[in-house]
């Protein structure tokens, strides 16, 4: 007798238990005979409606990410030269362009950007150039050629401008810029602009557009194409083409995984996109909107961003938003606190380990049972553990490290009086290293006793300090790029040397130049350090002075901290994945504030003590983890 | 049917309560060792099986007060620099 399988479906695997969800499984469907169900690995997409833009323009061009995009230029009637920032919830309005420009390229981020091979009202076509630094654009040196809808990608400092038009013989020109200048690369394979792109400098990708000495297409548009090209930083190679042929279209992503958005086919703007693996394409789910020269985010195919464009070429622009994105099944385990070993007594105003795991960190200082001291404990993931004493007490003073490489800066001595001292923790015994500019306290810091970091505080009298950087080395403390804005109040500090966050706290608002110390006002800001330079950063859901924290920068914890006197101590815990901050869970007691705290992660870390009344606990964090998870198949 | 349960116990260190506790029922610390649990079978549990001993909503309000008023007395009594930029300890309204 014939299997109705052999004539009708394909088998499925049988197995006893799901598949390991690594990337093999994607894709895979299975039988699990122990839990009785049809299985399945395999990727959601959509699109779904994102806010609208404030304005409605076609011929703009755009770069970042679908939580961060820039929109700028762009056609209306009349020649734009605003430009739109989102938020991946609502949009904001940029600085100007100091030039008007439609049908232009660029590249970059919404913080670091670039614009060039613009239309202008007069001439038609403009060789201009110019970054965005996340709040005005300045004139940079003009490009080789003079043309517009070109194609651009990559980054502010690391951009390429391809194809372009209308005319001869700009159409083949590939052009890079370093940031400064532009140099010529070599031809596209064929003349065309209106093509759509993606990658980097020295992976690029390039797809669709009009071609038109291959005008063979038919249609309205015989010159619309399928062609798709590789650019390796030198030459073109063609690759697979397109499914259907597209100008006036978007590609967000990579050269080996990219998403191609809509432009025109044959006849109309189109809603349809398919994904690029480097070899072939997919088709993707569609837009709702129909879309041809609009902008879209230009670093990822699973999660991007679409904005602008008209639905035909004579049909009113749009200001609709769409977001697209690709993902698996996900099982979230939600964050939660748990008691840790109790302190040897009641503390604040501690140093700790800010970026040791919580099963061997090193907690000093503090007012301990009442007074200052100058005590250290060591914890190892259940009790604390009585180790060498600092040379000095150590209060309200900036601290982080590890272990076996902490260190504490600043901060209040005995007798009472800031200091400048920085002692070092080796695992065992404290040393005396380099002091601090000048004595602080309420002062921050992360890294470690060989490479650390403090910033802010308050002198007597320095208002100096607030905005200050110091950089140690293991032996001395070297003043560096200041902050843009002022900190104080012992907020969260975390990370190393090179990528370190500084949230919450006291900040100078409204006035900066009015800000001599003391309660200014309780920030949730978020400032991220490179080694070089402070950027702004997403901010937090809640913010205040003597909130404590750990981990890294693409992983850490900021949580507890108080607002104004008299008002309840906060409660929040939150995660930073190096973007966005997520409040998680909410602390097990209202007595944090001013606790220290430890953690290699957010994946799990501890803060002990705090303030409001004074407490001896200790409270252990297991941060929130989103894991692949099968999905059932169901009949219905 | 009251949501909470009102009750003192003392924190006895690692895994007084557990991460699997936090996520199972309503639990929070006060001052004067004063816990607050859900009002389930976990949450009960939970206080029975640490030697907890349930109080009446505004007798575990008043321990609270009282512990709260005696570390406003000794923050009062602090130096400028012990106080260290914290607040006054504030009063505290269990839920």
């Amino acid at each position: 007798m014939t299997e109705y399988s052999g004539i009708k479906g394909t088998r499925v695997r049988y197995l006893s238990s799901d598949v390991t969800l690594n990337d093999a499984a994607k894709g895979q469907i299975w039988y699990n005979s122990t839990t009785g169900k049809n299985k399945s690995f395999v990727e959601f997409k959509a699109w779904s409606s994102g806010a609208n833009m404030p304005v409605a323009k076609r011929a703009l061009w755009s770069a970042g990410t679908q939580t961060a995009a820039l929109g700028f230029g762009g056609y209306g009637p009349g020649v734009f030269n605003t430009t739109e920032e989102y938020y991946g919830f609502n949009w904001a309005t940029g600085g100007a362009m100091n030039t008007p420009g439609y049908h232009l390229s660029g590249a970059g981020t919404q913080t670091a950007a670039v614009a060039f091979a613009r239309g202008t009202p007069t001439p038609v076509k403009g060789p201009l150039t110019e970054e965005y630094n996340g709040s005005s654009w300045s004139e940079q040196p003009d490009m080789g050629s003079a043309r517009y809808n070109a194609t651009g990608w990559g980054t502010q400092t690391a951009a390429v401008c391809a194809g372009g038009g209308p005319g001869q013989p700009t159409m083949l020109l590939t052009e890079e810029y370093d940031g400064s200048s532009w140099t010529n690369s070599s031809n596209y394979p064929t003349k065309i602009y209106g093509l759509g792109s993606a990658g980097t400098q020295t992976a690029g990708l390039g797809c669709g557009g009009y071609a038109p000495d291959q005008a063979n297409q038919g249609g309205t548009y015989p010159g619309n194409t399928t062609l798709v090209c590789h650019y390796d930083g030198s030459s073109w190679t063609t690759s697979t083409p397109l499914i259907t042929v597209a100008t006036g279209l978007m590609a967000s992503g990579t050269q080996t995984n990219a998403l191609q958005i809509g432009g025109v086919g044959t006849i109309n703007a189109e809603t349809s996109c398919s994904q690029y693996d480097g070899i072939g394409w997919t088709s993707t789910p569609s837009m709702a909107n129909n879309r041809q020269t609009f902008g879209a985010s230009m670093t990822s195919a699973q999660a991007a961003v679409a904005f602008g464009g008209p639905g035909t070429v004579t049909s009113g622009n749009t200001n609709a938003t769409e977001e697209y994105n690709s993902t698996y099944s996900k099982v979230t385990t939600t964050a939660a606190w748990s008691a840790g070993g109790n302190y040897p007594g009641p503390v604040y105003s501690a140093g700790s380990s800010t970026n040791s795991p919580s099963t061997a960190s090193v907690a000093f200082g503090g007012y301990v049972s009442g007074s200052k001291s100058s005590a250290t404990n060591e914890y190892n993931g259940s009790s604390w553990t009585s180790a060498n004493a600092m040379s000095d007490t150590f209060t309200s003073g900036a601290y982080g490290g590890t272990q076996t490489a902490a260190f504490g800066a600043g901060g209040y001595a005995n007798p009472p009086s800031r200091t400048a001292a920085t002692e070092e923790y080796d695992g065992t015994n404290w040393t005396g290293g380099g002091a601090l500019s000048v004595a602080a306290s309420q002062n921050v810091g992360f890294g470690t006793s060989t490479a650390g970091v403090v910033y802010g505080g308050e002198g007597s009298p320095d208002p100096a300090i607030k905005t200050s950087t110091q950089e140690y080395d293991g032996s001395s403390w070297t003043t560096v790029n200041t902050m843009p804005v002022g900190a104080s109040g012992h907020g969260t500090g975390f990370g190393t040397q090179t990528a370190g966050v500084r949230n919450s706290g006291t900040a100078p608002t409204p006035n900066p130049s009015t800000w001599d110390g003391g309660p200014a006002g309780f920030v949730n800001i978020t400032l991220l350090y490179d080694g070089t330079n402070w950027t702004s950063g997403a901010f937090s859901n809640w913010g205040g002075r003597n909130s404590t924290g750990f981990g890294i920068q693409t992983s850490g914890v900021s949580c507890g901290g108080e607002g104004a006197p008299g008002t309840t101590p906060l409660v929040r815990t939150e995660q930073y994945d190096g973007t966005s901050w997520s409040d998680v869970a909410t602390l097990p007691r209202t007595n944090n504030s001013y606790s220290a705290g430890f953690g290699a992660s957010s994946g799990s870390g501890a803060v002990v003590g705090g303030t409001g009344p004074t407490s001896n606990s200790t409270d252990e964090f297991t941060g929130q983890v989103s894991a692949d998870a099968a999905s059932n198949l169901t009949t219905s | 049917m009251a949501l909470f349960i009102y009750g003192t116990a003392t924190h006895t260190g690692k895994n007084f309560f557990t991460a699997e506790d936090r996520r199972a029922f309503f639990l929070r610390g006060y001052p004067a060792n004063v816990w607050v649990v859900g009002n389930n079978e976990k949450g009960a549990l939970w206080l029975a099986n640490h030697n907890g001993v349930e109080k009446t909503k505004s007798e575990a309000q008043a321990l609270v007060t009282a512990d709260v008023n005696a570390a406003q007395a000794a923050w009062d009594a602090l130096s400028e620099e012990a106080r260290a930029g914290t607040n006054r300890p504030t009063e505290v309204t269990l839920p």
